[in-house]
């Protein structure tokens, strides 16, 4: 039953809560690094929140890919995925949709209060929520494929990092520039749907980039 | 079996690629040599200087050559990662890993003569420019890709692994070159279209011209040397591997 298969992700994950939730600690604690390396001054602060928050949620997703297929690897999830009767890109779809409603999702949220406290204005730290909740799917989409390349490995995360930092850069702009146009009180629509426009393709095409990379590291 | 699809499965197969890529080193090397010596010269010696930019420009017969290379490679790797993943042939996944060393080589000679030419043109080593910055982008792709290399044990698996992260690279390529284009351009337009006549004579772009068909071919010939050395190495158990070493030895 796929009504299983679902509940038993979210299972998983809410057994491991905890841990799922240091994403959204490290998005937090990364936030605080810039205004305490800078002269807090608000205008100055707004100046680089698209960046700050931006960066931010693209390390704290970096960091929560490590989790991502460990333990599946060790307790034999993916063989039985693989011998199993549901297509393994959909269960990798169900599973990366779970990992974001614990990653991604509290990252969305924590933004709006994360912008007002580096000086957006209201209507910025709108669409910068907005912007991280079209953009950080994407995120994890992308990332999953680095996560399932670098599984079996050891001190993978670092690896991982490396791979999948560099694809992350039309999100980044694209979603800085959005918080950037709102700020200065401009309309912010072509950046949004330019990542809606990632994020469909990501939908598309990560769960099937994904499967094929487990398969490729797992033979 | 039609011709081609013979073809094809006898190039995947790795004793025929090794003859024929033993035969084909001095039809690239020595084309390669002569036509890069000719072209260096009449590029940096003979051809006038530019009226605005003075003997700066000249350095358009390095720096041009190795940006077109640190695209063409990367392409060329997604097309072989395909074929590496779907025909599964061994070929194709040693071209991958011996493919992105070059394209590392050239993507940092591309970076390196940009920012000696940025110096006196812009005052400045480098700018948060479009171009510059997806080209150093791609940089960090062939360092992704030399480092999954390096790290997964098995070769065969790390071929496909390679091949995975470069087709899903090479999606993104476009998306990172429009996304930063749209943030930020500074750098000149491309000198040379395929369907405009060039704005500069012909005693600056024939040189070029030269000189790009040279780095061509003399990356043909580094990727074939290092493949066959590869394909040997890899396959030293088989019984044509050592044949060929003991003729070597």
């Amino acid at each position: 039953m796929l009504r299983a298969v679902i509940a038993r992700e979210l299972q998983a994950y809410w057994l491991s809560r905890y841990e799922a939730l240091q994403s959204l600690a490290v998005f937090a604690v990364v936030v605080v690094l810039f205004p305490l390396g800078l002269d807090p001054e608000p205008t100055q602060l707004a100046l680089i929140a698209p960046a700050v928050l931006w960066g931010s949620a693209l390390l704290a997703c970096v960091f929560g890919l490590e989790t991502l297929f460990r333990q599946e690897l060790r307790d034999g999830w993916l063989d039985q995925a693989l011998t199993g009767r549901w297509p393994l890109p959909l269960l990798l779809a169900i599973k990366l949709a779970v990992h974001w409603l614990y990653s991604g999702a509290p990252i969305c949220l924590a933004a709006g209060a994360a912008g007002l406290a580096l000086g957006l204005s209201d209507a910025a730290a709108q669409v910068a929520m907005l912007s991280l909740l079209l953009g950080t799917p994407t995120l994890v989409g992308l990332g999953s494929v680095a996560a399932a390349l670098t599984a079996n490995l050891t001190g993978g995360a670092m690896l991982s990092a490396l791979l999948v930092l560099p694809l992350y850069v039309p999100v980044l702009v694209f979603g800085a520039s959005a918080i950037t146009l709102a700020q200065a009180g401009q309309g912010a629509q072509a950046p949004l749907y330019l990542l809606g426009c990632l994020l469909l393709m990501t939908l598309m095409l990560a769960p099937l980039a994904s499967a094929v990379a487990l398969r490729a590291v797992s033979e | 079996m039609n011709a081609l699809t013979r073809t094809f499965h006898r190039w995947g197969s790795p004793p025929t690629f090794y003859r024929f890529a033993g035969r084909a080193l001095p039809w690239l090397g020595w084309p390669a040599l002569l036509l890069l010596l000719h072209g260096l010269y009449a590029g940096l010696v003979q051809a006038p200087a530019d009226y605005q930019q003075g003997d700066g420009f000249r350095i358009i017969y390095v720096h041009v050559p190795a940006a077109w290379l640190s695209l063409f490679i990367y392409t060329s790797m997604a097309v072989a990662g395909v074929i590496a993943l779907v025909w599964r042939m061994k070929v194709a996944e040693v071209y991958l890993r011996d493919a992105a060393l070059a394209g590392a080589g050239f993507t940092a000679v591309a970076l390196a003569s940009g920012m000696l030419w940025g110096q006196p043109m812009w005052g400045t080593w480098w700018v948060w420019d479009a171009r510059l910055t997806s080209e150093l982008i791609l940089l960090f792709l062939y360092l992704g890709v030399l480092a999954l290399d390096q790290a997964l044990p098995e070769p065969r698996q790390a071929a496909r692994a390679c091949a995975i992260l470069a087709i899903v690279g090479v999606i993104n390529v476009p998306i990172v070159h429009y996304s930063v284009e749209w943030w930020n351009t500074l750098h000149q337009g491309s000198s040379l279209s395929r369907f405009e006549k060039p704005a500069m004579p012909a005693s600056m772009y024939v040189p070029l011209l030269e000189v790009a068909l040279g780095t061509m071919l003399f990356y043909g010939w580094f990727v074939l040397a290092r493949m066959r050395g590869s394909i040997l190495l890899r396959e030293r158990r088989q019984s044509w591997a050592r044949a060929v070493a003991m003729e070597g030895a």
